[in-house]
This record gives C-alpha cells, structure tokens and sequence, in this order.
C-alpha cells in the first residue's frame, strides 16, 4: 500500500516504530526532534523491517556516493577529466581509474565522451569525484559508451527502470536486441542495430513514465509493432 | 548555470539519422512542428506554442516624439527577453549573441520591411506619434525561437489595438476603450520567418530545428516571407556550402509554410473576435480551462518514433469487447477521430488516470496533415509558376546583393593592397 505525502507531513508510522527500535529514513524524509517529517512530496514506501522513504518526482540530480550515473567529459585539465553529471558541479575522474591505467599507459577519453562511472565522493561541499574501475580494478560495465544514444529523462524514471520488478526492459528485449546503460542521474544511454530502433527504444522507455506496470508490455508491443510493420 | 554539453555521440547520432530522413521526435527533415496560438484577454498579448517552444507576446504603445528625419511616422520598438525560465544557461539582463541576433533578424521581418503603416501610428506631425513596443518574452526554449518569436510578434500585433485620441486645443486625449472603440493596426502584408538548418555538408536541409538539431547543423538558413511569397529577410548563419537549388527548394517550401502559418494567424484572430463577440471568456485563462497551454502536455516525449498520440481507447476497448478481437485496429483507427477531442479537452486528467485505462499510440493525423501539406512537392506545379519563378529571383537578387557586397569589399580590399603597394613603391622611391 502507498500513501502520497506532501512536504511538511508527520509520518505517525514512522515515530511509532522508532519508540521501539531503530528506524532508517531514506530520501525525502527528515527527523526534527522526535517528529520524523517529509521534505518532498511523492508516494510514501515502507519496507520491512525498519526502513521509509518518499519516492517522488524530480529532475534534478543530487550526487549520491556509490551511485553509477552517465557523464559528459567536458575537458582534460591535467591529470584529470572535468565530467558533466548534471549535479551541482562537475565531477572530476582522475586517469588512473581506469582498468590497467598506468602514468604512461593514459586511457583514451576526449571531451564530448560519454562516460558509466561510478560515484566515490558525493558531499555537499566538495566535488563529486568519479571512478571507471570496480574495488577490484576491474572495469566492469564502466567506462566510455561508443556509438549509441543518450537520452535525458526524470530520476524517477531512471530507478524504476532499474526496479527488479520492473517488466519494461524485460519486454523491450522480446521487441529488439538492444544495450542499456541507466545512469542515476537521469541520463539513459541506448544502442540498437539502427537509428530508427534507437529512437524507437527511447520512445518506449520516455513513455513507461507514468505507466504502470501491466501497461509496459502493451507499450513495448506497440513500439515493436510500428516499428516492424 | 552552464549548458549542458552536446556529446559526440548525440551528435553522430543527429548528423546520421538526418541522413535517413529521421529524426528524434518523429518527424521527418521537412516537416514542422504544430503551432498553436492562443490570445490574452487583453488586447495585444498572445502565446504562441511552436512544439515546445514557447513565447509570450505583448504588444503596447505610448505616445512620444517622432524622429526628426521622419516626422510624420510611429516608431517600433522589438525587444526579447530571453530569461532562465527560457532555458537556465540563459542569463537574464545581459544581451547575448542569440538575443541580438533574433531582434535583429525580427527587425529586419517586421520593420524594414515596412509592413506596419508606420503613418497611421502618427497623431500630429513633428510633436506627437505612436511609439510601439513588441515585447517577446521567451517562456520555453526547444529550437527554432526566431520561427516562433516572429509568429508571436505578428499575431499579437494583428491582435493589438490602439486607443483612439482626439486633439482638443492642441491637447492630445487618449479615449479609453469605453469611451470610444480601439483602433486595430494597418499591416501592408504578414511577414513570419521560417528556418532551415542544414546538415551533411550543405546537402540536407532540416525544417524547424529542434534545440539539439541547432546545435549540431552545420547552418542555419532563416527565410524571412510573407503570404504573398514576398522574401523580407534572408539570413545565412554558420559556415558551411550551400547549393543554389537547395535554397531556391527551400525558399519555395518556407514560402508555402509562411502562407499557412499566415492563413493560421487570421484563422485564430477570427475564433477569438467571434469568441469576444458572443461574450464567451477568452484569454489565458480559458486556455488553462481548455488545457491548451499547461506546461505538462502529454506529447511532450522528446524522443518520438512518428507523431503519435497517447490515446485512451477504453472506449473502443468496451466495443471490441462485443466484436471479436480481430478487427481491433480498425475499429481504433474509426473511433480515433471521435476520440480527439475528447483527448484534446482533458488530456491532463487523462494522465491521472491512466491506470483505469487502456493507452494506445494512434497516428496523430491532424499533426501529420498539417504538416504534410508544406511536404508535397508535387503541388508545387498548382501554385502557379509565376509566383514560384518571382520567388527564386528575389533569392537570387538577395543573394547577388550580398555577393556584390563581398565582390565590393574584395575590390576595396585590393584597393587598399594597391594603395599600401604604391605607397610601398613610394617609401621605396623615397629610401
């Protein structure tokens, strides 16, 4: 069950379970004295055994450390890479989070790249800063996007894509083969065999935003229809 | 705020599709975006909808003092505001490239070509003339903002009408609208400008840019043209080759296109003098009514496939119930036109509730017709050839004045090489 909340609401469920024991809050929520409060408006989730979040709609994209995002570089300056992320200011990427990266051995990243990274410093007050390598030094899915397309969309968007439960993606690979790469910051890279499934994909995915889940494959159906009749 | 920067990818992507004749919202390289106009209750002030561009025109006027080399004329003033809320790299009060370029482009359109009866403006001559301000104020910036901006300008200034004064004793006194009924403006012709961006070398041009489009087109070709396919304005921005026969194609379209946008203006104009005389509400506030101008349409994807419409069919769904399940589509394709105007009224609840219902992609036939119509090349033999030849000779005769232009400042230029060589000689002759 869902409960919409708007700023300034008291989360009574919330202040009831934290008499008896610790209570995560997540996005959107916000503890002044012993009241817990939501600061955005959007649809309240409680998730076993202890934790709440307000899940809402928003374009603008606030770093989180840890999170994978899609970047623009946007210049070499010394040794590292300026990346637009569209947060409050841009990343930095130092050369040497690359895979097997060494001072002599420089990845090849130019300004107009499109980068996968993922977020290691996200604070307020400094920088956000990027790595293309995993804790192991492994690039994983990181790295710079070749061909393709990017596309902009919510931050909503972007993590119900990623839902597990999520029927979208599974239903869009029945229509086409395609590559995803859903950055958290609301930048969608897509590749498909052509221009026209490319820009049939982004349709698909652009429309899901306010469907539901039993109206995705019906979606996705229709975007395979009219691209294949 | 800085603008975000285009990738190389997305710019790949662009150039590449613009070759298959594709492109990222579902239309084709010589098909514009749907326009819509809606009028304030005031007199003057009208929004005009290019896609999702948007632009907030508003025309008034105050009396002052002509200029001394044409005494017995009224003045124009175009001034556009292009604020944060436009896009948020914009900063407002400074007046960048893109700003002066617009008024420029919409002086040329509107002032030097002389459209306004500048003499009717006048109350007495030498003291006192109509000082008219065009105030275009940029709501919503996806591409093309001249197209629009120049759409914005004339409609609100057909819709406009000034006070009526009378001179008693040598004093000026302005009739408010009780007292006497407002006068509309004299306009000689109806210039809009139309834009091109062309891309893969001077070799495709691609009508109405989107912002992205702008961003990665070689040029921009901006026609500036009237319903009587009279050229006001020719501007060529970028660097890049171009062909004759591509702009002669596009001057015939863009003159095609003006026309319609033109016939769509007195259109509307008529709708709202109707509407004010049968005393219905008009202004913006009905529009919101309507759901005409809220911000959050639903053909807002900025990646399309063709121009589809989202559609709820829970209708049609209830008739098929009864029918079998085979004919699915062509009882959709009937009830769609039925269904429009439902959509159209309340397209935003249809949001809301989407969930109940049944949502489809049905061919956006009103879109594509309008559209189309500057598409066919094939009537270009009806419109008459006379009108198509005037055309392509006044684009040569712009064209041969700009190139006499270059040819002029070549030849001063050698001038100049001749000079500095004599005096060269000279100094030489002197040593």
């Amino acid at each position: 069950m869902t409960e919409i909340v708007l700023p300034g609401d008291r989360i009574c469920a919330a202040e009831e379970l934290a008499r008896s024991k610790k209570v995560i809050l997540g996005p959107g929520l916000r503890r002044e004295n012993e009241q817990v409060i939501a600061c955005k408006p959007g649809r309240l989730h409680h998730k076993e055994p202890n934790t709440y979040w307000v899940d809402n709609h928003q374009q603008r994209y606030v770093p989180v450390k840890g999170e994978a995002v899609i970047g623009v570089v946007t210049a070499k300056a010394g040794d590292i890479y300026r990346v637009d992320i569209g947060a409050h200011d841009q990343a930095s990427l130092s050369y040497l989070a690359f895979e097997s990266a060494t001072k002599k051995n420089r990845p090849d990243v130019n300004p107009g790249d499109i980068l996968y990274g993922r977020l290691i410093v996200a604070s307020r007050d400094l920088e956000p800063e990027l790595v293309c390598v995993n804790s192991s030094g492994k690039k994983g899915k990181l790295g710079v996007l070749m061909d393709g397309f990017v596309m902009n969309c919510s931050l909503n968007l972007a993590r119900l894509i990623l839902r597990e439960n999520c029927p979208l993606l599974r239903e869009l690979t029945k229509e086409m083969p395609f590559e995803i790469a859903v950055g958290l910051n609301g930048r969608i890279w897509i590749k498909a065999k052509s221009q026209r499934e490319t820009i049939a994909l982004g349709n698909a995915i652009l429309a899901a935003e306010n469907a539901s889940y039993e109206e995705m494959p019906k979606i996705c159906e229709n975007i395979g229809n009219i691209l294949f009749s | 705020m800085r603008e975000t920067p285009l990738s190389t990818i997305e710019r790949n992507f662009i150039t590449q599709a613009v070759k298959q004749n594709l492109r990222l919202d579902g239309r084709k390289n010589d098909e514009f975006r749907k326009v819509t106009i809606n009028f304030g209750a005031d007199w003057g002030s009208a929004l005009v909808a290019l896609g999702e561009t948007k632009v907030l025109a508003q025309v008034s006027c105050e009396l002052g003092v002509p200029k001394s080399t044409r005494p017995n004329e009224g003045i124009i003033y175009i001034n556009v505001e292009l604020g944060q809320m436009a896009a948020p790299h914009f900063e407002s009060g400074r007046n960048s490239e893109l700003n002066v370029q617009i008024s420029r482009t919409l002086e040329r359109t509107f002032k030097d070509s002389r459209c306004v009866d500048l003499e009717s403006l006048c109350v007495t001559s030498e003291e006192r003339v109509w000082l008219l301000r065009i105030d275009l104020n940029v709501l919503n910036h996806e591409g093309n903002l001249i197209d629009c901006c120049s759409i914005a300008a004339l409609s609100a200034l057909l819709h406009f009408k000034r006070p009526d004064v009378s001179i008693i004793d040598n004093d000026v006194h302005i009739h408010s609208a009780a007292e006497k009924e407002p006068i509309p403006m004299v306009l000689h012709h109806y210039p809009v400008c139309v834009s091109y961006c062309l891309f893969d070398d001077g070799r495709l041009a691609v009508a109405d840019p989107s912002a992205s489009e702008e961003r990665t087109a070689d040029s921009a070709l901006v026609f500036g043209l009237n319903s009587f396919r009279e050229l006001c304005c020719l501007n060529l921005g970028g660097t890049t080759l171009t062909s004759s026969t591509l702009l002669l194609q596009c001057a015939t379209r863009a003159a095609r296109r003006a026309k319609f946008v033109v016939d769509y203006v007195k259109e509307t104009l008529e709708f709202d003098k109707n509407a004010r005389e049968d005393n219905k509400n008009t202004g913006f506030t009905e529009c919101v009514r309507l759901n005409q101008i809220t911000a959050l349409a639903e053909n807002r994807l900025s990646l399309r496939l063709r121009n589809f419409k989202m559609q709820e069919t829970n209708e049609s769904k209830k008739d098929n119930e009864m029918e079998t399940s085979g004919n699915e589509d062509e009882s959709e394709e009937e009830d769609s036109d039925a269904q429009k105007n439902v959509v159209a009224i309340d397209s935003k609840s249809a949001l809301l509730e989407s969930n109940q219902s049944n949502i489809k992609w049905v061919p956006d036939d009103d879109d594509a017709e309008s559209n189309v119509e500057s598409m066919c090349s094939e009537n270009v033999a009806d419109e008459g050839d006379e009108s198509e030849r005037s055309l392509s000779q006044q684009v040569e005769k712009q064209m041969r004045k700009f190139s006499k232009k270059e040819s002029k400042r070549e030849l001063s230029r050698k001038h100049l090489q001749h000079d500095a060589s004599d005096s060269e000689e000279e100094t030489k002759v002197i040593l």
